[in-house]
């Protein structure tokens, strides 16, 4: 009697099929096509020509900024909230961590119009602002600059950046921090001496994580400043949907997106595992 | 059912990691135990007589028939898992009558014989509770009857008292025997507590770093041990450094005891095993040589723990410290060692 | 104090989205003014959100469905298959969606089936197949997650042990052990198929337009409108989060989402 075949390792694979066929066929397989318009079709040379494009360099230097600002502040903020949870009580944790995953499951446009309402040029808080003396003009013209749209941004990225560093913060054994006080080490000290750098890989590929998303994304950006707005995102979106539209300048550009992704993702993800094998 | 490994050599994938020329026969209706520490590759042996892992080199007889090909489903072997492995969304009646189930038996004849085999382990007032609700023990006796409602060939448990209580544990241990007794079962019992191994097998497998070390029984085990890492291993033991004089005797760090020395040639070096119960205390030198005669040594007391049935103590003998037991209560000032208790080692550490 | 100030830039937002809708009213005040459902009304009666409403729901439903169909085996597969670089691809699979933009693989799509040879831009089913493929790494990894957590490799082992054949395991252990697993991962997906902007703005064909496409053009209207029909959105994605995360697993995973 032979073993069934779904019981050989062989067979377990064989299950995974249907799934790795559909993502090579609509996923990695239309990605190359992307990469082999931007190289070959067009004469080839629409690298050269986005490189002489100034609306490029504007959008990349807004895209940086964008996602920068966004992910750092996100860092930031889901970093000080992890923290604050760890000292809660489960329940109530739980009770938060239900709350806080909303916005993963919002479409863009939910939250672009949240914003609208909230900080836009008749916004709530912008409204509110106003009585203290600031101008609703030069308020809203900042909040649709590339660092006040981060803030939008971070309506997503905080939840990431919490769920990301709240498991390791959890099981970070807070005996060590006393330790450090018993020694004389300040509250800062504590934090920066002995808590960062333990959970260092973390932070990085939280970070590496918000970036690449936030650096990829266009869908709040649109609804919140149509295609004012220069960023690499949308000015390959004008490209996309504009009528006869240039496929091999947009295919170049969208290979500077997936390479800037794909860099930023496994630089944390080389940096985290790097870190967890010199601690082994 | 016999169950024979032969040649037996398992490495896991992309690892150092395994056992290596098992030669091991356990005979129709004998509790075989298998002890030794964490990663010596006990529950690898399980594993691979169960068939969760297949050897890649040697042979399984299951009887005369070799089974190394068959999956664990067609083997017919009862399994207890150290985490038990019931399935959560079951009752504990339904959880017994699964393997009966998946042998195509009638709704009413497997209830039936589960709602006994239940009654066997004394949980039929806890048929229609599901795991989660049942504690350690109970799972335990519900783990035991699921492997054991179908008369399998064998029973093999890994570990399975690791998870209870000091107490539970050792009634657990009289009720797996008492099972095993009743059903006459061939059983493979894997654990890390050699008194556990001690008290219930018919003989017990030492392993080391994947090899077998001794297979014996427990009284030989002990008393009788191959190597200083059984020593070691199963109860506790004092390693004295010692070199042979003559025949009939040895020299130790405080003195010269007599003992056989079969098999060492005068003037070599060895390790000595006293058992801390082999060692005779008694108040004073008097007492002690009025009845043992004359390799008798004052002792002072170092450590002195109270246990309850014995008192263990460190005592000082001329500067080496041995650890003794005793039902004493009173004074200790000297003590001598039983000849027949002492066991020698060629050097190895 | 951080959890508070975090709290109300949180739900401030939603709060006021909820207001707006039933305010008659709101235009550079600070709260809306009157109350009225007419808006609601409006948005119901909207031909165009009609249609994209009943689109959405059947892609959510569709992608629920394949997603399950193909996910629950992948994950099965990778996890029992005692590959040596598990671990690695699993990862691999979870990290992929979020390096590479959703409107990369959209522009994909578009060079390779605005083809004469494959002319199904537009098309509901591309649309169905996109969703599919941007969640099935969140359903995999939420039931790689569970099938450890919840130790499946040795129940199987057991009801093996106890004689169950493979097809017998997968019936009685591994589908009931994760049905929790399962339900909560397809609200999630549900929850993210619904709201999906990025892909779907550009791969949609006119007539079969998703909810939040059709919503997108109504931030020019009259805000109490806006609200409404934003809030219908917000309503679907939040009963669907929560039934997700209701469903009593006791993991919480890391969710793809959508910007």
């Amino acid at each position: 009697m032979r073993k069934s075949f779904f019981s050989t390792p062989g067979g377990y694979i064989s299950l995974t099929l249907p799934g790795v066929l559909l993502l090579g066929g609509f996923f990695i397989f239309p990605l190359l096509v992307v990469l082999v318009t931007s190289f070959i079709e067009g004469g080839g040379d629409s690298f050269v020509r986005i490189l002489q494009d100034p609306l490029f360099y504007r959008g990349l230097w807004g895209s940086l900024v964008l996602s920068f600002s966004a992910s750092f502040v996100s860092l930031v903020c889901g970093f000080l909230i992890a923290l604050r949870m760890v000292k809660l009580s489960s329940r109530l944790r739980n009770i938060l961590m239900l709350l806080i995953s909303l916005p993963l499951t919002f479409s863009g446009m939910v939250v672009a119009y949240g914003f609208i309402l909230t900080f836009g040029r008749a916004g709530f808080f912008t409204i509110l602002l106003s009585y203290v003396g600031v101008d609703p003009v030069a308020f809203s013209r900042f909040i649709y600059s590339p660092v006040g749209l981060s803030f939008a941004y971070c309506y997503y990225l905080i939840p990431r950046v919490v769920f990301n560093l709240l498991p390791v913060l959890l099981n970070f054994d807070t005996r060590k921090l006393l330790a450090a006080e018993s020694f004389g080490a300040g509250r800062i000290r504590q934090m920066f001496e002995i808590l960062i750098p333990e959970i260092l890989p973390a932070i990085v590929s939280a970070f590496c994580l918000v970036f690449s998303v936030a650096f990829g994304a266009y869908g709040t950006a649109l609804a919140l400043t149509g295609t004012q707005l220069n960023i690499l995102p949308l000015l390959l979106y004008s490209k996309i949907s504009d009528a006869g539209s240039d496929f091999p300048v947009a295919a170049a550009l969208s290979v500077v997106l997936l390479s800037v992704g794909t860099l930023v993702m496994s630089a944390g993800e080389l940096f985290a595992s790097h870190r967890k094998e010199a601690h082994r | 059912m016999k169950i024979s490994l032969q040649q037996i050599t398992f490495t896991y994938p992309h690892t150092l990691y395994g056992v290596f020329d098992i030669d091991l026969e356990i005979q129709e209706g004998e509790l075989l135990a298998v002890i030794g520490s964490s990663g010596s590759g006990k529950t690898t042996i399980l594993k691979l007589i169960a068939g969760f892992e297949h050897p890649q080199k040697g042979t399984l007889l299951f009887g005369d028939r070799p089974v190394q090909v068959l999956p664990p489903s067609k083997r017919n072997l009862g399994v207890v898992f150290q985490s038990y492995a019931l399935f959560p969304l079951m009752t504990a009646l339904e959880n017994v009558a699964y393997p009966l189930k998946v042998r195509g038996v009638r709704t009413e004849d497997r209830l039936a014989r589960a709602l006994e085999m239940l009654r066997r382990v004394g949980l039929e007032a806890f048929a229609d509770r599901y795991p989660a609700t049942l504690s350690g023990g109970q799972q335990q006796r519900v783990a035991l009857a699921r492997a054991l409602v179908f008369q399998p060939n064998a029973l093999l448990l890994d570990e399975p008292l690791s998870a209870l209580d000091a107490k539970l544990r050792i009634e657990m241990r009289d009720e797996i025997r008492n099972l095993q007794r009743q059903n006459g079962i061939t059983t493979i019992h894997v654990t890390h507590d050699q008194e556990e191994a001690l008290s219930i097998a018919d003989r017990v497998a030492f392993l080391k770093d994947g090899r077998l070390v001794q297979v014996d029984t427990p009284k030989n085990l002990y008393d009788h041990p191959k190597t200083i890492e059984v020593a070691k291993f199963v109860g506790r033991s004092n390693l004295i450094p010692v070199q042979v004089v003559d025949t009939d005797r040895i020299e130790t760090p405080f003195g010269v005891l007599s003992c056989s020395t079969k098999g060492f040639s005068p003037g070599s070096s060895s390790t000595a095993l006293i058992r801390p119960e082999s060692i005779l205390l008694y108040p004073s030198i008097e007492a002690a040589q009025s009845q043992h005669g004359t390799t008798v040594f004052p002792c002072k007391i170092i450590r002195d723990r109270f246990l309850g049935p014995v008192r263990r103590v460190d005592v000082e003998v001329k500067g080496y410290i041995l650890e003794a037991e005793t039902m004493w209560r009173g004074e200790i000032g000297a003590c001598s060692i039983k000849r027949d208790s002492i066991c020698l080692f060629l050097k190895t550490e | 104090m951080i959890l508070i100030l975090y709290l109300v830039y949180l739900l401030l937002p939603i709060a006021l989205l909820f207001l707006g809708s039933f305010g008659e009213k709101w235009t550079n005040t600070l709260l809306p003014q009157g109350f009225t459902l007419h808006w609601y009304l409006e948005v119901a009666s909207d031909p165009s959100f009609q249609r994209a409403f009943f689109v959405s729901l059947f892609v959510a439903i569709a992608t629920c469905g394949i997603v399950v169909l193909i996910g629950l085996p992948m994950a099965y597969g990778m996890e029992r298959g005692t590959l040596k670089r598990t671990q690695f691809f699993t990862r691999l699979l979870q990290l992929m969606p979020i390096a590479a933009p959703p409107m990369v693989v959209a522009f994909g799509y578009i060079i390779l089936f605005s083809s004469d040879a494959f002319p199904y831009l537009g098309t509901t089913w591309l649309l169905v197949i996109g969703h599919v493929v941007s969640t099935l790494p969140y359903m995999v990894q939420t039931l790689i997650g569970d099938i450890r957590h919840l130790g499946l490799v040795q129940l199987e082992q057991a009801a093996d042990s106890l004689g169950a054949s493979f097809r017998q395991r997968f019936l009685h252990v591994v589908v009931p052990t994760l049905r929790h697993s399962i339900l909560s991962g397809l609200f999630t997906v549900g929850a993210l198929s619904i709201g999906e902007f990025q892909l779907s703005n550009l791969i949609a064909g006119f007539l079969n337009r998703t909810y939040p496409i059709v919503l997108l053009q109504s931030f020019y209207n009259a805000s109490g409108f806006a609200c409404s029909a934003t809030v219908v959105l917000l309503i679907l994605s939040i009963v669907a989060s929560l039934l997700g995360t209701g469903a009593p697993t006791g993991t919480f995973g890391e969710r793809k989402n959508v910007l």
